[in-house]
């Protein structure tokens, strides 16, 4: 459980920071998702150097205000890739445009 | 903190979960053995590392000109400075590792805004929004 725990938290982190610091065109993305993906980081970090403080974690004691960071972060996230998939979406020309490219 | 949401009372650490009052400056990313550091040492710290966390992101989002960077790197410290405590309040991590991270998400965040702000165009926004608004108005038949 540690070494998958610790392997999924860092693999969030690596997604991340490629996220935050990919350039543009590589990855573009928005501002939403660039907060969300910041906050997410920062939970991650945070569960991380628990996880190796305690070697193993036995129950979701993660201190509230750190969870709040992590569940803010991963509703902008969404919102940020909702925002862009409905742009993405207009930019094919709706639901006709998307399934002639299918 | 433990599972019931209580913050502990005892000085070292929770057997469950490790946190404690005092578990900001205790943090095994924040571990200071030593005595604790006074005011003005932990301001310095606070501003070195976000003055360190701004230029790593300034160097990932590099900036053609000098001024620009310098702006940018002046604003990511000054981010860091401000926000670094809330960031460790909210994630218990130690002040500089907090610091260090405020200065390089808020710098990217902040780059981001500003090139948002460079790419918006007031009057195509407008003529836009008048468009949709005139599009929302019901239409009215000619002859009527």
């Amino acid at each position: 459980m540690f070494w998958l725990s610790g392997a999924s938290l860092l693999i969030v982190m690596a997604g991340c920071l490629a996220g935050v610091f990919l350039p543009a065109r590589y990855y573009d993305d928005n501002l939403f998702q660039r907060v969300g993906m910041s906050g997410l980081f920062m939970f991650s970090l945070a569960r991380f150097d628990q996880l190796v403080r305690l070697g193993e974690l036995t129950g979701n004691c993660v201190p509230v205000s750190t969870q709040l960071c992590g569940h803010v972060g991963l509703a902008m996230l969404v919102l940020g890739t909702a925002w862009k998939a409905r742009a993405d979406y207009v930019t094919r020309g709706g639901i006709s445009g998307s399934l002639r490219r299918c | 903190m433990d599972e019931t949401g209580e913050v502990c009372d005892t000085v070292s650490a929770h057997p469950t979960c490790g946190y404690t009052r005092t578990h900001v400056a205790n943090t095994s990313l924040g571990t200071n053995l030593m005595p604790p550091p006074n005011e003005i040492q932990v301001e310095c710290q606070r501003l070195a590392s976000g003055i360190v966390g701004s230029a790593v992101s300034l160097l990932l989002h590099r900036r053609d000109r000098f001024w620009l960077a310098l702006t940018h790197l002046v604003l990511g410290a000054a981010t860091a400075y401000c926000l670094g405590p809330a960031v460790a309040q909210y994630t218990h991590l130690g002040v500089a590792v907090s610091g260090f991270l405020a200065g390089l998400f808020g710098l990217a965040v902040i780059g981001k805004a500003l090139d948002m702000l460079d790419a918006f165009d007031a009057r195509v926004a407008v003529a836009e929004l008048w468009a949709a608004l005139l599009r929302c108005l019901p239409q009215r038949k000619k002859g009527e």
